[in-house]
């Protein structure tokens, strides 16, 4: 048995080759590109990724696998065109990695680089739909990982793997109905095993260069969309304009006709008998002047853009610890949440919650403290989440004796505040938001888990102080002395055909290695629901739930 | 709110919600998005949603039979950003045209995030 190593030379070699072949067959891989988006570009596509990464060859130094990996997988990168070709440069960023620093490595290790490089790629989408190039990369990858074991030989091992390779590509139509609707396979699973056989056959009879040079015309073309300084020097407005004009909405467009030609960016939008106008302009006092036929302005605000970038880059460390809500002073609706646990206050203020109430079960807070907080929000409407049952009193009495205006979205939960937050968007008015934010708390149905307080028998159930009782409706649906137990006994009851989503909020105390246990144990139970587990720091609870 | 269409057996209505669902399992699938986000919604807590809530992140406008999308996305740390944006234009326009027949004139991709996959 032959015991390979692989060099850098050789993945040259293979590179070259690669790119040899998907420029002899780019135009077959062009017409079988059915999906995701059927224009077919996927063989020029993964031609000129492939191209943009061999031409960093040129720049390596040195010849140890290190080098060369890294050169061709920063090529890649900026070079990737389609989705084929961004696949293609994560695969090859992969392999990279594994490569880093070594000068050569063995054969197996070239193996799994190849399961790491594909793994790593599965995790960079949501949903990877099976039937494409990624399910191709893991049937050859296997392939690798097979041959490597009995065999240390490259070019064996490689050819067993493209055998693989092709089966899996055999099977794609079956994968995926847009393929077999078509009567395709995978345009880009099939591209990958044509750059590989390109490469075993380079690796063999050391062929090709002319093929190469041929292209270098086309090569040129591969430049990086958007060079990285040129967002910075675009100044071709300098001034960033925005007021308020009080006219008719229907003129809306006859004022945007007015004032297009003066500038860029320009955004529009009413709100009742108000246009916002937001444009970048270098003749600010021509626009005030058109729009002001229209009606009268106000709230005019003119940056200078080139002022904010300098401030923004010198300005960096203390625009972190700026409050969340900095453009607070504009904002049309502010929200005011009640919370307990630094977890879920970051949480809400994350969401966009501009003033947090302390407080929650067994610490309810005055309803002064509703009234300062609502005074305090830099909006000119609020919407208020008391998130718990005994709160939405309190905000409403907070409401009636408030001058501006505030709406109550009776959120009796925590998590269920959070689901109403998602809904909210800072484009609608008060009425709309509230009106989607009550809607949202339609769907979502929450749970908690906590601890008695003292004995009690409830029904049939006999509860001792300190056992972990699971509640949902304001009913005791499990008791006893395992929080997993608790939980799943509490999701059985919440969890129903049509939810889609569970979320974990972990108290103070619990630790996160639990709540992941806990939360894998859910993922088992109920395949199809999604499982998220967010670190709550709450007291009281140890785990609040919801299902939506 | 939707766009509605008359045909000779009664009429045909599709949500903006229903837009937003299909241009937001478009956009899931798509290569180097990790996640969706919400408008307004800050970094590091894109964990926070479900991946399956296919039409948060997704903002519709429909104009007559135009529609314009907006998205708000978490990529993976280590693609061309301008690169997969494109891809999700692409593939997200072509799902809404191909599904409901409706012009998307504007798929703009926002993004949001950056998370480090290993």
């Amino acid at each position: 048995m032959d015991h390979d190593v692989v060099t850098g030379e050789q993945v040259r070699q293979l590179f070259l080759g690669g790119l040899a072949a998907i420029a002899e067959h780019q135009k077959e891989i062009d017409r079988l590109n059915v999906f995701p988006v059927p224009d077919g570009d996927t063989g020029r596509n993964m031609y000129l990724t492939m191209a943009a990464a061999v031409k960093e060859l040129d720049k390596v130094n040195g010849v140890g696998i290190g080098s060369v990996g890294e050169a061709v997988a920063r090529g890649s990168l900026l070079g990737a065109r389609g989705n084929s070709g961004v696949i293609l440069s994560q695969l090859i960023r992969g392999l990279a990695d594994s490569m880093k620093g070594k000068e050569r490595i063995s054969v197996q290790e070239f193996a799994q680089a190849w399961q790491n490089a594909v793994s790593s790629a599965y995790r960079a989408v949501i949903k990877p739909v099976e039937g494409t190039m990624l399910t191709v990369a893991r049937g050859f990858t296997q392939g690798m990982n097979e041959a490597a074991v009995s065999s240390g030989e490259l070019k064996k091992v490689l050819a067993h793997a493209i055998q693989r390779g092709y089966q899996t590509l055999r099977q794609t139509p079956e994968m995926l109905p847009a393929l077999k609707k078509a009567g395709v396979v995978d345009a880009g699973g099939k591209g990958l095993l044509v750059i590989l056989e390109g490469g075993l056959q380079a690796l063999g009879d050391g062929m090709l260069q002319p093929a190469v040079s041929d292209r270098q015309q086309e090569i040129n073309v591969v430049t990086p969309l958007l060079s990285p300084n040129e967002a910075e020097d675009d100044f071709t407005y300098l001034y960033c304009t925005e007021f308020l004009l009080k006219a008719s909405p229907s003129q809306i467009q006859e004022i945007k006709k007015e004032i297009e030609g003066l500038g860029g960016s320009l955004v529009t939008g009413n709100v009742e008998d108000y246009i916002k106008v937001h444009i970048h302009t270098n003749y600010p006092g021509r626009i005030l002047d058109r729009c002001q036929r229209y009606g009268t302005l106000h709230n005019i605000q003119i940056s200078n853009m080139r002022d904010q970038y300098e401030e923004s880059r010198t300005g960096e460390e203390e625009k972190d610890d700026a409050p969340p809500v900095e453009d607070g002073g504009t904002a049309e609706v502010g929200i005011v949440a009640v919370a307990a646990g630094e977890g879920i206050k970051n949480i809400l203020l994350n969401l966009g919650v501009a003033r947090i109430i302390e407080g929650g079960q067994t610490m309810n807070p005055p309803v002064e403290d509703f009234i300062q907080a609502i005074a305090e929000v830099p909006a000119r409407q609020v919407i208020v989440l008391p998130n718990n049952k005994n709160l939405v009193m309190a905000a409403e009495q907070a409401k009636q004796m408030i001058s501006r205006p505030v709406e109550i979205v009776p959120s009796t939960s925590i998590p269920a505040g959070i689901s109403a937050l998602l809904a909210f968007n800072d484009s609608l008015n008060l009425e709309e938001n509230v009106k989607r934010m009550c809607q949202q708390l339609e769907c979502v149905k929450t749970g908690e888990v906590t601890y008695a307080v003292r004995d009690a028998v409830i029904g049939d159930q006999r509860i001792k102080e300190g056992d972990i009782v699971a509640i949902y409706r304001g009913e005791v649906v499990a008791s006893g002395s395992s929080l997993e137990e608790a939980v799943l006994a509490l999701l059985e009851r919440m969890v129903e055909e049509r939810d889609e989503l569970v979320t974990l909020y972990s108290g103070a105390g619990v630790e996160l290695a639990e709540m992941e246990r806990i939360a894998n144990r859910i993922r088992d139970a109920y395949p199809d629901v999604e499982v998220d587990a967010q670190e709550g720091g709450q007291p009281v609870y140890y785990f609040l739930i919801s299902v939506e | 709110m939707g766009e509605s269409q008359q045909t000779d057996y009664g009429k045909i209505e599709i949500t903006e919600e229903a837009l937003a669902t299909i241009a937001g399992a478009a956009a899931v699938r798509c290569y180097g998005i990790v996640g969706m986000v919400p408008r307004g919604l800050r970094q590091g807590v894109s964990e926070i949603l479900g991946k399956d809530d296919l039409n948060k992140g997704v903002e519709v406008r429909q104009e007559g039979s135009n529609v314009k999308i907006d998205l708000w996305v978490v990529m993976c740390y280590g693609v061309k950003m301008a690169e997969v944006a494109r891809n999700v234009m692409e593939t997200v326009r072509y799902e809404v045209e191909k599904m409901t027949g409706l012009h998307a004139i504007e798929v703009n991709v926002n993004v949001v995030g950056v998370r480090i996959i290993k």
